[in-house]
């Protein structure tokens, strides 16, 4: 049996049907648009100066001017474009990384797995943030740089997520079954066990997405990004240059605040129900409860390694 | 100690409660604990009402250095605790005496002679004297990394320094160069019982500083904060016991601080008229004098930005109320075709100069655009113009990310510019890099200030003299624009070699006529410079009605002038 | 003992990479630390100006490898030489206090969010479907989902600014840092508060979802079913199997934790002018002032790895089965 179809027929029966899925899937679906749409929706040159300094929302400037009298509106909507391109590139150069090495030490295993995996505890424990900071401070500000200082600093986790995921994997009866008939240990690697990592891996990338955002908008918040380029970061950089909040604008710091915190909670809110999904002991309870059974009998329950 | 005196506060809701009945907990049961209590540092604090609460320090990792050479030692150093000779005051255009009382030229302008005040001690009890001032010159000549205004005084014009007597100084130049006064008697002098036994005066913390200043005690120092108190022998009277200086993290910190009514004396708030003023009419008060003035630099080693045509015509694509508008809430003028700012150098300036060069310093997008269609940079496929090289017109303009009003000014630029097809991209960066880049001549667009000086000699100096231009990469704070022209290095030496001042005057209009000629640099508006006063608790601060002194706490020589005319108001 | 000296010598190893990225990372990227100084200075420096600070401020133009191994002495001797931005002040004395401010912030939140989270996600499991077990995962994500400087904004602007309740910033009203009795602890506690909270609010999530979901599956497990069949309470069930049992992933979680933690703690240690090493470290990025940043990224670098391996210690003394030597 090959878990990989089962998981995607189950993937898709849940998670269309739960609510939390629905909930976040509208929310990122219109932010996504809406961000997409930048250029046919915004009403303004968001560079521009189109209105009064810090005028407050109107049905002029939907959300507001900000302290150099551009439209907020316009602004999150070219924002969002920025913003998201980044952090989906983060997300996916992380995850692909991540695999790359984690699939590497399962396939040599020995002397190869010994390394990558000291290298990746060493990413591992080096605090995130103060490296960020310093490689971002010495390198020119821009989405290059963005992406690859949080690609460099950003793997490390799921490296050792995904080899352990792929370490347990390989206890399993029909890998060693597929050993057994002398299957090549690519073959092994790409056929049984990659598909079979469907979930862990759908979970990271969405978590990686979230820590992107963040990051970067903590990053361009401390005046590392580039200050030209409007993200809902660098909007968040500038009101608070602006002492928005002091002089009572909050629209312009609270529109791309909202935004960042919308779009990871969207995810998150996805990624819980994935990681439901994942993991069978959740599953089983989340179906028995549905059945109307108030606590799962042990009996259904095989226990699983789950790594934290 | 937290006295937050906002005036209509808040009730105090669940926490306030919470945060009074802990503070009655923990005041209740401190008698029955005493005996376990730590005692606290036995020094004796001045209670926090009786000091001038400032904001002038960013950061909150302070350590007791009090070196005055280090730029980057405690505010306090410079400002209360050693003194100059004498304080240029830019509040007034006057040269105040300080710890000298005058000073003489001799006939051929080769000597200075400075007479000291007689009833000075150092903060220890010892008396101020000659000896004191030659030592501290001396001392700078043997460490060159000593840096002060007087620094290279020795390599550029000044052979030596003299104790005639206990109260008489007399310098003696090595070449005529009458500017050279305004920086040797702007220099702070150090104590020579103290520093003569410093081993490397360069990397002194000077914990325990010995000046002649207001307040050199330093009765509390913590963290992110600490105060300074009266020097016991200071020479003039003092009405306050002295300063707290907190360090804040960011703008927005400061302005709350500032808006709750919790500093005494501080610098930025933004648009006062709406945020500030309106708190508390009666106590709450601004002023912004402008002694300098923004320009617009273009480095004229890139290409077409060599050329005087594109500057005046970029200058003329540019909105500069809107600048001031949003940049500074409308509190400056536009800036004249000199480069001088009106108030400090009223004496210099060149009515018709002025109104000649009136032009190239106002709007008027399509006489610019007229000027470079004829001087033949035509637009390209996509709108921008070429350059003679056949490069497109695009360039960068770098600002410190945190500079709001010079930020805002940058964006307005960049978008006036498009209009008469010269494309602008605005880079922010952190301060010290963009300081990096200009400094070293590697950038295109940038804004830049001139330093505040006595006369306009240093403006035209640093702007336009072929002595200030350093080669593309080296570092330099002067001629970023990295114009130099040889005619002005002739009239910059007349200016230093004459003691009369109706010639010094001719000379600067000349000077004046050649900048607005040739706009080496673009002026904007005139910078003011900030400063906000809460008289709540302290009275005496300058201001529009009496500006003795400039009220910014940045500049150098300000604060040491205002502190005599504090006083705590009665209760 | 085995595993923990195995331990021990991995994050010497990662202490020494550390060491060495720290070095070479400032060095390899362009920028000149002399026109630095040209710009901290400002007035017209002279060559031989320039020349006596390059040699105060300790700048050689020694090949890199020379530099890389007087620098490992000092670091090895503790002496990180003089603050750029705070000259002449030496490294250590600008780091000073503000190490211990950090620690505490840091310690005090961590250790709040992983008690809150593990007592809100063992109470969500042992009531799971109930409102609680369904009102309290969304809503923590979405506090989580807030970027760490966003949310110190907005609770420094609503409770210190505005409404007042919290001082607004530092980490103790007097000037001198106040005596360790009972009102001293309560003012230092006072002003704990605000960023304290902030990061708690933002990092519960993550212990409670797994807390929760560890609690779902051991509650699953045979052993509880027979000690509730065997007719034990159900709060002792719950508090002495189910929890302690639940709680081992998120222990091995506080170790990351830590280091997560820190990372956000240095944003709101800026919002909240908290005393800490965020600020400091900001300032030395953006001044360029390289032994400054040198010794701060060592230094919470070398506590996360504390951190981590006290954890790990930790980890040794409640789960008996790593003793024997299993994975890492």
């Amino acid at each position: 049996m090959s878990l990989s179809e089962s998981f995607g027929a189950r993937a898709r029966r849940q998670l269309l049907g739960s609510i939390p899925v629905t909930v976040g899937l509208v929310i990122l679906g219109a932010l996504v648009a809406a961000s997409a749409l930048a250029q046919v929706l915004a009403p303004y040159n968001p560079k521009r100066a189109t209105g009064g300094i810090n005028e407050p929302p109107s049905l002029t400037h939907l959300f507001g001017t900000t302290g150099q009298g551009q439209d907020v509106l316009s602004q999150f909507l070219y924002g969002g474009q920025n913003t998201l391109w980044v952090a989906f590139s983060i997300a996916v150069l992380t995850t692909l990384l991540a695999l790359i090495v984690a699939l590497t030490a399962a396939y040599f295993r020995g002397w190869v797995d010994d390394v990558l995996t000291l290298v990746t505890n060493v990413f591992l424990v080096i605090p995130g943030l103060p490296l960020v900071v310093v490689l971002a401070a010495f390198l020119p500000p821009g989405p290059l740089t963005m992406i690859m200082v949080l690609t460099i600093t950003g793997w490390a986790f799921g490296a050792r997520l995904f080899r352990s995921q792929a370490l347990s994997l390989r206890e399993r009866e029909f890998i060693a079954a597929a050993e057994d008939v002398g299957e090549s240990r690519w073959r092994i690697v790409a056929i049984e066990l990659l598909p079979n990592m469907g979930s862990v891996v759908a979970a990271y990338f969405v978590n990686q997405v979230i820590f992107a955002i963040t990051a970067q908008a903590s990053l361009e918040f401390l005046g590392l990004g580039d200050g030209g380029q409007i993200t809902w970061g660098s909007m968040l950089f500038w009101a608070q240059n602006s002492s928005a909040l002091i002089r009572g604008a909050w629209w312009t710091f609270v529109v791309p605040g909202m935004a960042i915190a919308l779009t990871a909670f969207s995810l998150a809110l996805i990624n819980n129900a994935v990681d439901e999904i994942g993991n069978p002991r959740l599953r089983a309870d989340r179906l028995l409860r549905k059945a109307g059974v108030r606590k799962p009998s042990a009996t259904l329950m095989t226990p699983v390694k789950r790594d934290a | 100690m937290h006295t937050n005196s906002v005036p209509k506060k808040p009730s105090p809701g669940l926490i306030g409660r919470l945060r009074t009945s802990l503070r009655a907990l923990a005041l209740g049961a401190l008698a029955s604990v005493s005996a376990f209590a730590v005692t606290a540092p036995a020094l004796a604090e001045v209670p926090l009402d009786q000091l001038v609460r400032i904001v002038a320090e960013g950061g909150n990792s302070f350590t007791r250095t009090f070196n005055p050479f280090s730029p980057t030692a405690r505010w306090v150093s410079t400002r209360t605790m050693y003194e100059p000779l004498m304080i240029q005051n830019y509040a007034t255009g006057k040269l105040d005496p300080w710890l000298a009382t005058a000073y003489e030229w001799s006939a051929d302008a080769l000597s200075l002679t400075v007479t000291l005040r007689d009833d000075v001690k150092w903060s220890d009890g010892q008396p101020f004297s000659a000896d004191d001032v030659k030592f501290t010159f001396e001392l700078m000549k043997a460490n060159p990394g000593l840096i002060g205004p007087a620094a290279g005084a020795f390599s550029q014009y000044l052979s030596s320094v003299e104790a005639v007597d206990a109260k008489t100084v007399k310098f003696t130049f090595s070449s005529t160069y009458t500017p050279g006064l305004y920086s040797l008697v702007d220099q702070f002098i150090v104590p020579q019982h103290i520093w003569k036994d410093v081993a490397d005066p360069v990397t002194f913390e000077n914990p325990d500083p010995v000046g002649t200043g207001p307040f050199t005690t330093i009765d509390a120092f913590g963290t992110d904060r600490y105060q300074v108190t009266k020097n016991p022998n200071y020479w003039q009277p003092l009405n306050i016991e002295g300063v707290f200086v907190q360090g804040f993290n960011g703008n927005d910190q400061v302005s709350a601080a500032t808006l709750s009514g919790n500093l005494d004396w501080g610098g930025l708030v933004p648009d006062p008229d709406v945020t500030f003023v309106p708190l508390d009419p009666e106590h709450f008060g601004y002023w912004w004098p402008r002694t300098s003035v923004v320009l617009l630099l273009a480095n004229t080693t890139d290409g077409a930005l060599g050329d005087p045509v594109v500057r005046k015509a970029m200058s003329m694509a540019l909105d500069r109320q809107r600048m001031i508008n949003t940049g500074v809430w409308g509190k400056s003028v536009a800036a004249n075709a000199t480069g001088l700012p009106e108030a400090p150098f009223k004496d210099w300036l060149d009515a018709k100069v002025i109104a000649d060069g009136a032009a190239w310093v106002s709007i008027d997008p399509d006489a610019a655009n007229k000027m470079l269609d004829e001087a033949g940079y035509a637009k390209g496929a996509d709108g921008i113009r070429v350059g003679k090289d056949g490069k497109p017109l695009k360039y960068d303009i770098i600002v410190p990310s945190g500079w709001n009003d010079w930020v805002s000014a940058c964006q307005i630029v960049a978008e006036n510019l498009k209009d008469i097809g010269i494309d602008v991209t605005l880079r922010t960066t952190t301060a010290d890099s963009w300081t990096n880049s200009t400094f070293t001549g590697q950038f295109q667009l940038s804004l830049g200030t001139a330093q505040r000086t006595a006369t306009p000699f240093e403006f035209y100096r640093n702007n336009m003299a072929t002595t200030s231009v350093k080669p593309v990469g080296e570092a330099s704070p002067n001629n970023q624009q990295r114009y130099g022209d040889p005619k002005v290095d002739e009239l910059l030496a007349k200016f230093a070699a004459s003691t009369d001042a109706a010639e010094q005057k001719a000379i600067i209009a000349e000077l004046e006529g050649m900048f607005s000629a040739a706009a080496p640099a673009i002026p904007l508006y005139e910078q003011p410079d900030w400063g906000l006063y809460n008289t709540r608790r302290f009275t005496g601060f300058p201001n529009e009605q009496d500006p003795y002194a400039p009220l910014s706490l940045q500049m150098t020589n300000g604060p040491l002038l205002v502190w005599p005319h504090l006083a705590r108001r009665a209760e | 003992m085995y595993y923990i000296a195995k331990r021990l010598a991995f994050y010497v190893l990662a202490a020494f990479v550390a060491i060495t990225v720290n070095f070479f990372l400032p060095r390899l990227t362009p920028g000149d630390p002399a026109s630095t100084i040209v710009a901290t200075y400002s007035t017209s420096l002279n060559a031989e100006s320039l020349a006596a600070l390059k040699a105060a401020y300790g700048l050689t133009d020694e090949p890199l490898l020379q530099q890389y191994v007087t620098y490992l002495g000092n670091v090895l001797r503790g002496d990180f030489g003089r603050s750029l931005s705070n000259f002449p002040a030496p490294v250590m004395a600008v780091i000073g206090a503000g190490f211990g401010w950090s620690i505490l912030l840091g310690l005090t939140s961590v250790l709040l969010s992983f008690v809150l989270g593990s007592v809100l996600g063992a109470v969500a499991a042992w009531r799971r479907g109930g409102w609680f077990d369904r009102l309290t995962p969304p809503v923590l994500l979405f506090l989580g989902s807030f970027p760490y400087f966003f949310l110190a904004l907005l609770l420094f602007y609503v409770f210190c600014f505005k409404l007042g309740w919290f001082p607004m910033g530092n980490a103790y009203s007097s000037v001198n840092p106040p005596a360790l009795n009972l009102s001293g602890i309560g003012d230092i506690l006072l002003h704990l508060i605000a960023p304290a909270f902030t990061i708690v609010l933002v990092s519960l999530g993550p212990w409670t979802l797994n807390m929760r979901n560890a609690m779902i599956g051991v509650l699953s497990e045979d052993y509880l079913t027979l000690a509730e069949a065997k007719g034990l309470p159900p709060r002792r069930v719950l508090l002495s199997h189910a929890v302690r049992t639940a709680l081992l992933p998120n222990i091995t979680a506080l170790g990351a934790a830590v280091g997560a933690v820190f990372s956000g703690q240095l944003l709101t240690e800026i919002v909240f002018t908290y005393p800490g090493l965020g600020y400091a470290l900001m300032r030395a990025v953006s001044a360029v002032d390289y032994p400054l940043m040198q010794a701060l990224f060592l230094i919470i670098t070398l506590s996360v790895l504390a951190a981590n391996f006290l954890v790990d210690t930790l980890y040794v003394l409640l789960d008996p089965r790593v003793r024997t030597g299993g994975e890492a």
